[in-house]
């Protein structure tokens, strides 16, 4: 039976992808030593399996075999908004878990939000205070720095 | 010097310094170290300290002073002029002609006069010559850092040496620290731009009344000796003119060290300590004389200077005391001469009859009794007034509203430096820069309204470590925006506390 990042990268159109390094806004993050295989979805493109007007993060990535973790992804170049950035990524949960994550199959999630802009103390507190939910489970923000790696965020322990 | 070279920054250029591997900084009327601990700021600042110092000192005018000089001072540049027959009657006809010209202007137009071959020529030579002017130089700069050996100061592992440049155009003053190598400075006066001086500055207008008196003065009886007399006031003019040229290099500088709080509180038996030791210093069998680094000796001293004034505003710029004592403090400190003449500070909450003993006051008072007692009796406007974490022992409420004060005290033409492990101290520095760009028409009601800051007059350094060269590095951060602030890395460590945090909230439920 294919790998459940396969089985998802064939359920979609080729058109959603993102290929090689992703760029929101001016700020990027890169795919070096993410797990794989991978497939990640630009949000933005016309074939994402969701309505441009619709509130939605800015990609989706699904990668790694055994485990394979659901990472969703906001960037921005400037200052980090808390409160957009709980919005867009429970969005983005919220489209994995009806139009992407075929029911009863389980990956880990972690939201990352990814700033060039400074971390306010007042901003990181609220971001503390929520939490993504996806199907039963519920995660913290991770917070990366345009231009890191996307294996930056992923548990220490893997 | 009114030129409109004075409009424009001192510049520093600091390689292999302590552990400074290279550094390139911009003196602004507000100046900020930034940056992780042992990464220099404060040897930056110290250097700075000993260079204002040096050239405060080396270009005073004894007689035409306008503030107590250190009791050991060097012999001033001045006062080290020989005139020969033809340079005294230059100089008498030059100042002739200077304080017509001061007569026929008022303070308010520009009147500055162009100094003639002569004079630069002659300040070319002194300043030239280092195995004098260099080697005090060095000396001072070791004696702020409480050193013998300016080789110490050398970057540990650098063979190359120190370097130190410092730039305020037409000058280009250079120190070399090298092991094997006679420690040195000069300074080099570019032969194109002309310096000036202004007739009106300070003290100039007396030195010149008075000068021009000795000079119409008919000789009576000996010539020598009214040419003596003559000569000395022309000498003590020189000082005086250095002293504008090399402005503001030449204003003074004040150093409140990190540890001011302790030394508040500890200052009666550090004192006490080294005058009992003093009179076995040297006996072979006695104890060590306690060593301090000279801007220690010097902040004891401006304690003991504090002492003697009696008067609670000695001018307008005492504002800026009471309003600190009034945002932050929230009550008076006091200072009053002993019946030895040692000083005793306190501190008088606001309501309050009795005074407290600054031992028995909260830290924080202690922090900020410093910088009230020096802006109401010692600081002038253009000197410089270097702080060294004015975080310390402050609550962050009370560190934005120190920065508004510290911003006031820039303002009434005081430079500060300030050296900082503060995110608050630079947030609020960022606000008070955004501010700069809101019309004043539309800050009413806005925090900090008052307290705007031209970005121009604002320099964040960030000392930065690095492992090839090992060292630190520093750069300017410059105030972004689009960022929300100075770039100065304290948010990577909210970033990665904030990222243990989250992690932790992860596992506990179990969603990893």
């Amino acid at each position: 039976m294919a790998n459940l990042v396969e089985r998802i990268r064939e359920s979609l159109p080729d058109g959603c992808f993102a290929t090689g390094r992703l760029r929101k806004q001016g700020c990027t993050v890169s795919l070096t030593g993410a797990p794989t295989p991978s497939i990640t979805i630009d949000m933005d493109k016309p074939q994402a399996p969701v309505k441009q007007s619709e509130t939605k993060c800015d990609y989706i990535f699904i990668g790694g075999s055994s485990n394979v973790f659901l990472v969703l992804l906001e960037l921005k170049r400037g200052k980090l908004d808390a409160s957009d950035a709980l919005k867009q990524l429970q969005a983005g949960a919220n489209i994995a878990a009806a139009r992407i994550i075929p029911k009863g199959e389980q990956a880990q999630l972690l939201p990352v939000a990814v700033c060039g802009g400074k971390f306010h103390r007042a901003e990181i507190r609220r971001l503390s205070q929520r939490k993504i939910h996806f199907r039963s489970q519920s995660s913290n923000v991770q917070l990366l720095r345009c231009g890191q790696r996307l294996a930056d965020a992923l548990p220490k322990r893997r | 010097m009114t030129t409109p070279t004075q409009t424009e920054p001192l510049q520093l250029s600091v390689s292999n310094f302590g552990p400074i591997a290279k550094a390139e900084v911009d003196l602004r009327p507000l100046t900020v170290f930034v940056g992780p601990s042992n990464t220099g700021k404060s040897y930056l600042a110290i250097l700075i300290y000993a260079l204002h110092r040096f050239f405060d000192e080396y270009t005073h005018s004894q007689h035409f002073r306008i503030r107590r000089r250190h009791p050991i001072s060097r012999r001033s540049i001045g006062e080290q002029q020989t005139f020969d027959d033809d340079s005294f009657r230059k100089a008498s006809e030059w100042i002739r002609f200077v304080f017509a010209q001061a007569k026929a202007t008022n303070p308010s137009e520009d009147s500055s006069v162009q100094l003639p071959d002569f004079i630069v020529s002659m300040m070319r030579s002194l300043f030239s010559d280092s195995s004098n002017f260099g080697v005090a130089i060095a000396e001072e700069v070791g004696r702020s850092f409480g050193i013998e050996d300016t080789i110490r100061l050398v970057r540990h592992g650098n063979r190359d040496g120190a370097k130190i440049t410092l730039r305020f155009n037409p000058f280009v003053y250079e120190l070399a620290l090298k092991k094997g190598k006679p420690k040195g400075a000069v300074i080099s006066i570019s032969e194109e731009t002309p310096l000036y001086i202004n007739p009106h500055a300070e003290r100039m207008e007396m030195a010149l009344f008075w000068i021009r008196e000795y000079l119409n003065t008919p000789v009576s009886g000996d010539y020598d000796t009214w040419k003596q007399n003559v000569e000395y006031s022309i000498r003590e003019f020189f000082n005086l003119v250095l002293s504008d040229v090399v402005s503001p290099l030449s204003n003074a500088a004040h150093y409140l060290p990190a540890d001011r709080t302790g030394i508040m509180h500890a200052h009666r038996v550090v004192v006490a300590s080294l005058i009992e030791s003093a009179p076995r210093a040297g006996l072979g069998q006695g104890p060590a004389l306690p060593a301090l680094s000279g801007v220690l000796a010097d902040f004891l001293e401006s304690l003991i200077e504090i002492g003697d004034f009696t008067t609670r505003e000695r001018s307008n710029k005492g504002n800026l005391a009471t309003n600190l004592e009034r945002q932050i403090l929230k009550g008076q400190i006091h200072s009053k001469a002993s019946e030895t003449d040692y000083p005793m500070f306190s501190y008088q909450p606001q309501g309050w009859r009795e005074d407290v003993p600054l031992m028995n006051t909260s830290s924080m008072v202690s922090e900020l009794a410093p910088v009230v007692l020096y802006l109401r009796h010692i600081v002038q406007p253009g000197d410089v007034l270097i702080i060294e974490e004015p975080e310390s022992h402050l609550h962050p409420k009370m560190q934005v509203e120190f920065i508004r004060q510290l911003a006031a005290v820039v303002h009434a033409g005081i430079r500060v430096m300030l050296t900082t492990h503060s995110e608050w101290v630079l947030d609020e520095l960022a606000n008070l820069v955004h501010l700069w760009d809101l019309p004043k028409t539309r800050r009413k009601g806005v925090e900090g309204a008052d307290f705007a800051l031209n970005p121009e007059e604002v320099g964040v350094w960030l000392f930065e470590p690095k492992q090839r060269p090992k060292g630190s590095v520093v750069k300017e951060v410059p105030f972004d925006a689009e960022y929300g602030g100075f770039r100065s890395g304290f948010d990577e460590v909210a970033m990665g506390t904030y990222n243990d945090f989250a992690e932790i909230s992860n596992r506990i439920e179990g969603s990893e």
